[in-house]
């Protein structure tokens, strides 16, 4: 094999809670405990103005907002065409760039407002969150 | 507020030139810029661009007073103008050079851009396979079609309308007539956006000259654009983040105080241009700027209301998608409208008094827009 390796996600001082998190294969979000409003990646001060934002897990469930089925991507991703890049609105009330997984790359597939659910994919020393169709209530 | 356009000019080649450089291409659209306002570098005292501004300053001899290296992507140049409209205003220069050139196609003397697996993009979108503009700047489409009820067709509707512009231009890199079925049938990048829904990869460049009209002369004053509003506004770096692409956006919050400057209704508008790196830009961006009703967009393109002879004319050099697109095409944007209200465009509007001019950057998270009127 050679080549160009996928892209590893580097943290900074400021994310590294999310991508140790991801370690440990939990999804968090930085989380205002003033206005409850929440977002991926991190910041010093909530649009409220409140300064107290912690790291909080999320459920892991969430619905699909709006995708694009890539059919020519760059090279280092070509062995994975087509796939389904896409934002997901976590229950949390925060959105992420991600991938669906576990379903056929094709539209008829992927209605919007469809209920995903959590997975991983291994990336060098972290785990990038992805999503799949969730299953049935209690399955 | 008193700022006036005086010179405007494009490079001479849009399209292939892999013999000149990303410097050579602005000092070229600076050079046309201000032949065409009939002045000389030395009368220049403040310049703004993307791409080193001081570095085209140095090259045209000029030792500016003000400087403005704003880049928030391709609306940076409508950026710059309402920057040289502020400055000129506090008397920190008088005549402005904004300039652009980029060698999008060519790479020719292109600062490589490596992956920074530090940076927001690098950690939150490249991982997953999101780095090209096609797979970034579309995402949130597909939403705004689902909301009103709308499909891929309505993407399609853009082309078939753009197209029926481009193909009155002789400058235009894409000037053939489509069919909503061609355009759909065409190779898909990133569905639902095929090829003519994706814009143009050029290389070329341009120049405005900006001052008040107190520093004009009444030559320059004839053929002047006024500058009757402005307004920018940013989203989160992310574009997952944007809040809301059609309604809570940079775009809408950056056309409201370029309105409210401009202090003329947006019936009065009598043109527009909407950066269209991609289809579903023109649809956003007329509901953002106000000229369409919350999921009206699509059916005026569909009727014919934004092509030739219609009661919106939009994108009339063909856009980015078929006129050219260096990878900043906020400058043509500007370059079209300046034509159209000085009454030289190629596909010229018969009549038209004013134009609104809105761009986007980033990847759709940053936003300026521009109210301009014929003096």
């Amino acid at each position: 094999m050679t080549g160009e390796l996928k892209p590893v996600p580097r943290p900074t001082p400021e994310t590294l809670p999310y991508w140790e998190a991801t370690r440990r294969r939990e999804l968090v979000h930085h989380r205002c405990d003033g206005c409850g409003a929440g977002s991926q990646h991190p910041r010093a001060v909530c649009a409220c103005g409140s300064t107290d934002l912690t790291w909080t897990s999320c459920t892991g469930r969430g619905r699909l907002y709006s995708y694009v089925v890539v059919h020519r991507p760059e090279p280092v991703f070509a062995d994975e065409a087509p796939f389904v890049l896409a934002i997901v609105e976590l229950e949390e009330g925060v959105r992420l760039t991600t991938r669906i997984v576990d379903v056929p790359a094709d539209p008829s597939a992927l209605p919007l407002d469809m209920d995903v659910e959590l997975r991983w994919i291994e990336r060098g020393d972290v785990n990038l969150p992805v999503f799949a169709p969730a299953g049935p209530e209690g399955a | 507020m008193d700022a006036i356009i005086i010179g405007a000019a494009e490079t001479d080649v849009l399209g292939r030139n892999p013999g000149q450089s990303v410097l050579g291409l602005n000092v070229e659209g600076g050079l046309r810029a201000l032949a065409d306002a009939g002045l000389e570098p030395g009368q220049i005292d403040g310049v703004a661009g993307a791409c080193s501004p001081h570095g085209v300053a140095h090259a045209l001899g000029i030792t500016p007073r003000w400087v403005d290296s704003t880049n928030v992507g391709g609306c940076s140049f409508l950026m710059h103008v309402r920057h040289a409209a502020a400055a000129i205003a506090a008397g920190h220069a008088a005549r402005v050079l904004v300039t652009h050139g980029e060698s999008g196609r060519s790479r020719t003397g292109t600062v490589p851009r490596p992956r920074d697996p530090q940076s927001w993009t690098g950690q939150f979108e490249e991982p997953y396979g999101a780095r090209a503009p096609y797979t970034r700047f579309t995402l949130p489409a597909l939403r705004h079609l689902h909301g009103n009820g709308l499909d891929e067709t309505a993407l399609a509707q853009v082309v078939v309308a753009q197209r029926r512009w481009s193909s009155r231009v002789p400058r235009a890199g894409r000037r053939d007539l489509m069919t909503l079925g061609e355009v759909l049938a065409a190779p898909v990048l990133a569905w639902p956006f095929t090829v003519p829904m994706i814009c143009m990869l050029t290389d070329g460049g341009g120049g405005l000259v900006v001052t008040a009209s107190g520093h004009a002369t009444t030559e320059q004053l004839r053929r002047s654009v006024r500058v009757l509003g402005t307004g920018e506004n940013s989203d989160p770096l992310l574009v997952a983040q944007v809040p809301d692409p059609a309604g809570d956006s940079a775009a809408r919050r950056a056309a409201d105080d370029a309105f409210a400057q401009a202090r003329i209704g947006r019936s009065e508008i009598g043109h527009v241009m909407v950066y269209d790196a991609f289809a579903h830009l023109p649809l956003i961006g007329l509901e953002c700027l106000g000229l369409a009703p919350a999921g009206g967009a699509a059916e005026m393109v569909a009727a014919g209301e934004t092509s030739p002879g219609g009661s919106l004319p939009l994108n009339t050099n063909g856009g980015g998608l078929a006129y050219t697109h260096t990878g900043m095409y906020g400058m043509f944007a500007i370059q079209e409208a300046v034509r159209q209200l000085r009454h030289e465009a190629a596909a010229q509007v018969p009549g038209v008094s004013t134009s609104a001019v809105l761009g986007y950057g980033g990847m759709f998270t940053a936003s300026s827009v521009l109210v301009l009127a014929r003096n």
